[in-house]
C-alpha cells in the first residue's frame, strides 16, 4: 500500500509545485483548467487505487490460500517419507548382518571341509604308502619299500606341521610309521649282515699282525633267496639304507672294521697280502702273510693291495647300476661308493701318510729323484679310487702329500737331526776325547778368496804380498796360532759339531727352501744346546769340578767352530742365505759365556771350600796336633785337582796360595812340618799346569807359575825363612833391599823371626836392623 | 861383622837371555863357573859384602831372568835399585842391539833417575866376537854408563865391574847415604845426583 501512496504523494507534490510556480501569473487564467485537470487526475488515481485493491484482494488471497494448502500437503507427504525411510533402515540393516554372519559361517565350513578332504587324502596317501611299503617289503623289494616309507614320512610330517590341528590318529600313525621304519631297517640290517659277514679274531687288539691274519670278510653280491632264485642285491639293501638315512651310520661301523682289520694292517705290515676266494655270488677276503722282509712298507705295493681290496668291495657291494626308476634326483640318494669313501677316506689317507708315505720319504737328498715312482703310483691310486667313485673328483690329499716330497724330506731330516742332537746333548759329559790342533776330520775349507765372484777381495789379496814381500818371510805366525788348543772335550760334543757340519753339507747341496730350513736347524741345535745342557746336567756341573771344566772346554770348542762355520759354507748355501746372512758368529759370545760362567761358578765353589778347610787348619800354633796337620795336608792337596784340563788351570791355582799370608803366626817347633807342607805345595803346585800332552813341553809352563800366581814369590820367601838361619834371613832382607823385603813388611818379618828364634842378643840385634 | 858396613846397595843385573848374567854373579859371589848353567826362572838373589876404598858395602844383587816370558815380573825388581849392570854378549850382536830396549825399560821402571849404570860386554874369552870393544865403549859413553868387558869363565873384569859400580855409587852423594833414613820424598841433593850421573866411564882391558 505504501507503494501506491508514494506516486500519489509525488503527484500532489508536483501539482503543488506547479501551483506555486505559476501562482503569480496563472492565478486567474488557468485556475479553472487546472482544477479540472486535477479532478481528472484524482479520478484517474481513484480508478487506479480501486483496481489495485481489487487486484490485491481478489487475485492474491485465493492463491495464497491455495499455496498454504499445498504446503500442508507437502509436509504430510514428507513425514510419511521419513517414516518410510526409518522403517527401511532398521529392518534392512538387521537383515544384512544376519546375512553376513551366515555367509561367513558357510565359508568356514567350506574351508574346513576342504582341509579335511586334503587331510583325508594325505591320510589315504600315507596309509597306502605304508601298505605298499609293507607289501614291497614282503616282496623284498627294498628300494621301493624304502621310497614308500620315505613318502609316508613326508606325509606325516606335512600333517604334523599343521597347527592347531591335532588328530589322535596322528600319534598312532607316527607309531605305525616308526614301527614300519624300524622293521624295514631291521630287515635291511639283517640283510646287510648277511651280505658282509665278518669273522673277527678273538683278541681285543685290532691292528696287530695276528688279529689281521685271523680276519675274514665274506662279501655277497646278492643274498641267496629262500628258493634257488636270487634274492635282493647288495646294492638294493644299501640303497634302502641310504634312503632311510641309515647308510652313513652303517658305513661308519663297517668302515671302522674295514680300516682296523683290513686296510690299516695292509698299510702297516708289508708282509700281509689280501687273498680272495670267489664263490658263487660271494667273495671271501682274507689276509695272508707272505713273509716279505720287514722294513717300511713300499707305497707302490701298499697301493696295489689297497686297490685290490677296494675293487672287490666296489664290485660286490657298491657297483651301482643306474636306477631307471628313480626319476627324481633327490630320491636317488648318494652314490654308495662315495658314502663309503667319505666314511673311511680321511682315516685311511692319514694312515697311508703316516705309516707308509712318511717312511718312503728318502733320508738323503740323493734319493729324492727316485721318489717320482711313488708319486706316479699315488696318482694312479687316487685315479682308480675316483673311477670307482670312492673319492670325489677334487680330492688330492695323498698326491699333494707325495708331491710335497721335498718339504717332507726336509721335515724328516730335521726331525732326525734334532733327535740325534738331543741325544748327544743328554749323553754323559765325562766321556772325553782329546782334541788337538791337527783336526782329525777334514773340515770344509774356507772360501778361497781367489775363487768365485769376490773380485774385490781378489785384488786386495793379490796386492798384499807384493807390497809386504819381505814381511811375509820375517813374521810368520805359527800355523796353530788360531787353532783350538789341545784339551779334552766330551765325545758327544765332538759328534754334535760334526753333525752340524754334516747337516750344513746337506744344506749346501739342497734346494733353496730346504737349505734355509736345514741352516736354521743347525742354529736351533746350538740354541738347544744352550738351553738343554746347563739344565740337564745342572747338578753334575755344580758338583763335579772336572765336568765343569770339560763343559767349559765343550763350550769353547763349539764357540771356536762357530767362528768360522758360517764362512765355511758361505757361497755354497743357496737362496737367501748366500749373501752373508748365514752366520753363527753371533752365538760365539753366548757359548763362551756359557762355558766361563759355569766354570767360574765351579771355581768359586772350590775356592770357598778350600778357604773353609784352611780356616779350620789355621791355628798353626797347634800344628803338632795330628788332626790339624791332617786338615792342612788335605787342604793343600785339595788345592790342585789334577783333572783340570789344560790351559785354564792358572785361574784354578790362584786361591791356593792366598792362604800363605795367614801362616805368619807360627811357632818354631813346627817349622819343619810347615816346611814339608809348603814343599809339597811348591813341588806339586806347578804340576797342575799340563797343557800339552808331552811332559817335557809342560815344564816351560810350570816355570811360569809365578807369573800367574801373585802370591807365589811370597810363598817361596816364606819357605826359605822357615828353614833359614838368622843370618840367611838377614841377607834375604838385605836392609829392606832383598826379596824378603819385597814380599813382607818389617813387622811381619820381625814376627817371623820372633816366632822362629829364641830370644838372644843376636836376635835382638837382627830385629833392630829390620826397619 | 855387620857393624862396619857402610851401606847396603841394591844392584840389578839385566840383559838379554843367555848373555851370562847369572854366570857373572856366580863368579862374583861364589867364584865358580858352570858352563851348563840353566836359565834363570823369575829372579835370583845373592848377597855379597864388598870393600871399596876401605868402605865396606853389602850388595843385594838381583839377577833377573832374561827370557821374554818373565818380563812381566821384572818391573817390581827395579824398585829402589841403586846400580844396574847391563850385560850383553860380545859374540852375539843381537844382544848388543837390544841394549836400547833395556835402557828404555830401565828408564820406565826405575824409581830414581840417578841410578848408576854399568855396561858389561861378557864372554870376551870366546873367539867369534861380533861386537867390537869400541862399539861398546861408544854406546856406554853415549848413555853415560860405565863400561867394561868381562868374562865370567876366565874371571876377567868381573870383580872390577862390581867394584867400579859400587865405587861410583858411593861417590854419588844422595844416592845411598840418606837412603836408610829417608824412604820418603827427597827434597835435597837432586842436583848433585845429576852431576854424578853423567860422570865418566872406566875402561878396563
Amino acid at each position: 500500500m505504501a507503494e501506491t501512496e508514494t506516486p500519489s504523494s509525488s503527484l500532489v507534490a508536483a501539482v503543488l509545485e506547479a501551483v506555486q510556480r505559476s501562482s503569480g501569473r496563472l492565478e486567474k487564467e488557468g485556475l479553472g483548467g487546472r482544477i479540472s485537470r486535477l479532478s481528472d487526475r484524482v479520478e484517474e488515481l481513484k480508478g487506479e487505487v480501486c483496481r489495485m485493491i481489487n487486484e490485491r484482494y481478489v487475485e492474491f488471497l485465493p492463491s495464497m490460500q491455495n499455496a498454504k494448502e499445498l504446503e500442508s500437503e507437502a509436509a504430510k507427504l514428507s513425514s510419511s517419507i521419513d517414516q518410510l525411510k526409518s522403517m527401511i533402515e532398521t529392518e534392512v540393516q538387521q537383515d544384512l548382518t544376519v546375512a553376513i554372519a551366515e555367509f561367513t559361517e558357510l565359508k568356514q565350513q567350506l574351508e574346513r571341509d576342504t582341509l579335511i578332504l586334503s587331510v583325508l587324502k594325505q591320510l589315504q596317501e600315507f596309509d597306502s604308502a605304508l601298505q605298499q611299503s609293507s607289501a614291497m617289503l614282503t616282496e623284498k623289494k627294498y628300494v621301493p619299500a624304502a621310497h614308500h616309507l620315505k613318502k609316508a614320512q613326508r606325509c606325516l610330517k606335512l600333517m604334523e606341521s599343521r597347527r592347531g590341528f591335532e588328530l589322535k590318529i596322528l600319534r598312532a600313525f607316527h607309531i605305525e610309521l616308526v614301527t614300519q621304519t624300524e622293521n624295514l631297517l631291521g630287515v635291511l640290517g639283517e640283510e646287510w649282515q648277511r651280505l658282509a659277514v665278518w669273522r673277527l679274531p678273538q683278541s681285543k687288539e685290532p691292528g696287530s699282525l695276528e688279529s689281521a691274519l685271523q680276519t675274514e670278510l665274506r662279501l655277497h653280491r646278492a643274498l641267496p633267496g629262500e628258493d634257488a632264485g636270487v634274492g635282493p642285491s647288495a646294492t638294493s639293501v644299501l640303497r634302502g639304507l641310504a634312503i632311510l638315512g641309515e647308510l652313513r651310520y652303517r658305513f661308519k661301523v663297517f668302515g671302522q672294521l674295514l680300516l682296523s682289520y683290513i686296510l690299516k694292517p695292509l698299510v702297516c705290515y708289508p708282509s700281509l697280502q689280501p687273498a680272495l676266494q670267489e664263490q658263487s655270488n660271494a667273495v671271501a677276503l682274507r689276509l695272508e702273510s707272505v713273509g716279505t722282509p720287514p722294513g717300511p712298507p713300499s707305497p707302490v705295493e701298499v697301493f696295489v693291495k689297497l686297490q685290490l681290496v677296494l675293487e672287490v668291495l666296489h664290485k660286490q657291494l657298491l657297483a651301482d647300476p643306474p636306477d631307471p626308476r628313480s626319476e627324481d634326483e633327490s630320491d636317488a640318494g648318494p652314490v654308495l661308493a662315495e658314502a663309503l669313501g667319505e666314511a673311511i677316506w680321511k682315516e685311511l689317507s692319514d694312515c697311508l701318510t703316516y705309516h707308509c708315505l712318511v717312511h718312503s720319504i728318502p733320508n738323503s737328498s740323493s734319493k729324492l729323484g727316485q721318489y717320482i715312482e711313488v708319486i706316479n703310483a699315488t696318482e694312479q691310486f687316487e685315479r682308480a679310487l675316483k673311477d670307482m667313485r670312492f673319492l670325489k673328483e677334487d680330492s688330492t690329499d695323498l698326491l699333494t702329500y707325495a708331491r710335497n716330497v721335498d718339504r717332507h724330506f726336509a721335515d724328516k731330516k730335521c726331525q732326525d737331526v734334532i733327535v740325534t742332537a738331543r741325544h748327544l746333548m743328554m749323553a754323559e759329559i765325562h766321556n772325553t776325547v782329546k782334541v788337538t790342533p791337527e783336526p782329525s776330520e777334514a773340515l770344509p775349507k774356507l772360501p778361497d778368496p781367489a775363487a768365485g765372484d769376490h773380485s774385490d777381495a781378489v785384488v786386495l789379496f793379490k796386492a798384499l804380498p807384493v807390497q809386504g814381500g819381505d814381511l811375509e818371510t820375517k813374521a810368520r805366525l805359527s800355523p796353530h796360532t788360531l787353532s783350538f788348543p789341545t784339551c779334552c772335550i766330551s765325545e758327544s760334543v765332538r759328534e754334535l759339531v760334526a753333525l752340524a757340519y754334516q747337516t750344513l753339507e746337506e744344506a749346501s747341496a739342497s734346494t733353496d727352501q730346504y737349505s734355509a730350513q736345514l741352516f736354521y736347524l743347525v742354529r736351533n741345535i746350538f740354541y738347544l744346546f744352550w738351553d738343554v745342557v746347563p739344565m740337564y746336567h745342572k747338578e753334575k756341573l755344580q758338583k763335579l769340578p772336572q765336568l765343569a771344566a770339560i763343559h767349559h772346554n765343550n763350550c769353547m770348542y763349539i764357540a771356536h767352530h762357530l767362528l768360522t762355520l758360517g764362512h765355511q759354507f758361505q757361497g755354497r748355501l743357496s737362496g737367501l742365505l748366500c749373501d752373508g746372512t748365514a752366520t753363527f758368529v753371533d752365538l760365539v759370545p753366548v757359548f763362551r759365556r756359557l762355558g766361563t760362567e759355569c766354570f767360574l761358578a765351579q771355581m768359586q765353589v772350590q775356592k770357598g771350600e778350600l778357604l773353609e778347610r784352611l780356616s779350620s787348619a789355621r791355628s798353626f800354633s797347634t800344628v803338632d796336633d795330628e788332626d790339624s796337620y791332617a786338615a792342612a795336608n788335605r787342604a793343600v792337596r785339595q788345592a790342585h785337582p789334577s783333572e783340570l784340563p789344560g790351559y785354564l788351570s792358572p785361574r784354578a791355582s790362584r786361591p791356593t796360595c792366598s792362604f800363605c799370608v795367614t801362616l805368619q803366626d807360627i811357632s818354631a817347633e813346627n817349622a819343619d812340618r810347615l816346611y814339608a807342607l809348603c814343599q809339597m805345595m811348591v813341588a806339586e803346585g806347578p804340576q797342575v799346569f799340563v797343557p800339552l800332552p808331552e811332559e817335557e813341553q809342560n815344564r816351560r809352563f810350570q816355570e811360569e807359575v809365578p807369573l800367574y800366581v801373585p802370591k807365589w814369590m811370597m810363598f817361596k820367601e816364606l819357605m826359605l825363612v822357615l828353614q833359614a838361619s838368622l843370618q840367611e834371613i838377614m841377607d834375604r832382607w838385605a836392609d829392606s833391599k832383598g826379596p824378603l823385603a819385597a814380599e813382607f813388611s818389617p813387622s811381619e818379618v820381625k814376627n817371623l823371626i820372633r816366632a822362629l828364634f829364641q830370644n838372644t842378643e843376636r836376635r835382638a840385634a837382627a830385629l833392630a836392623k829390620i826397619k | 861383622m855387620d857393624e862396619d858396613i857402610l851401606t847396603t846397595l841394591k844392584i840389578l843385573i839385566i840383559g838379554e837371555s843367555g848373555v851370562g848374567k847369572s854366570s857373572l854373579l856366580l863368579r862374583f859371589t861364589d867364584d865358580t863357573f858352570d858352563p851348563e848353567l840353566a836359565a834363570t826362572i823369575g829372579v835370583d838373589f845373592k848377597v855379597k859384602t864388598i870393600s871399596v876404598d876401605g868402605n865396606k858395602a853389602k850388595l843385594a844383587i838381583w839377577d833377573t831372568a832374561g827370557q821374554e816370558r818373565f818380563r812381566t815380573l821384572t818391573p817390581s825388581y827395579y824398585r829402589g835399585a841403586q846400580g844396574v849392570i847391563l850385560v850383553y854378549d860380545v859374540t852375539r850382536r843381537d844382544t848388543f842391539a837390544k841394549l836400547d830396549n833395556w835402557l828404555t825399560e830401565l828408564e820406565t821402571y826405575c824409581t830414581r833417575n840417578d841410578i848408576v849404570k854399568m855396561l858389561v860386554g861378557n864372554k870376551i874369552d870366546k873367539e867369534n866376537r861380533e861386537v867390537d870393544r869400541n862399539e861398546g865403549l861408544k854406546f856406554a859413553r853415549k848413555h853415560s854408563m860405565l863400561f867394561i868387558e868381562a868374562s865370567a869363565k876366565t874371571c876377567d873384569g868381573v870383580q872390577c865391574a862390581f867394584e867400579e859400580l859400587v865405587e861410583k855409587i858411593i861417590q854419588t852423594p844422595g844416592l845411598w847415604e840418606s837412603e836408610s833414613q829417608n824412604r820418603g820424598v827427597k827434597l835435597s841433593n837432586h842436583e848433585e845426583g845429576y852431576r854424578g850421573g853423567c860422570g865418566g866411564y872406566c875402561s878396563m882391558l
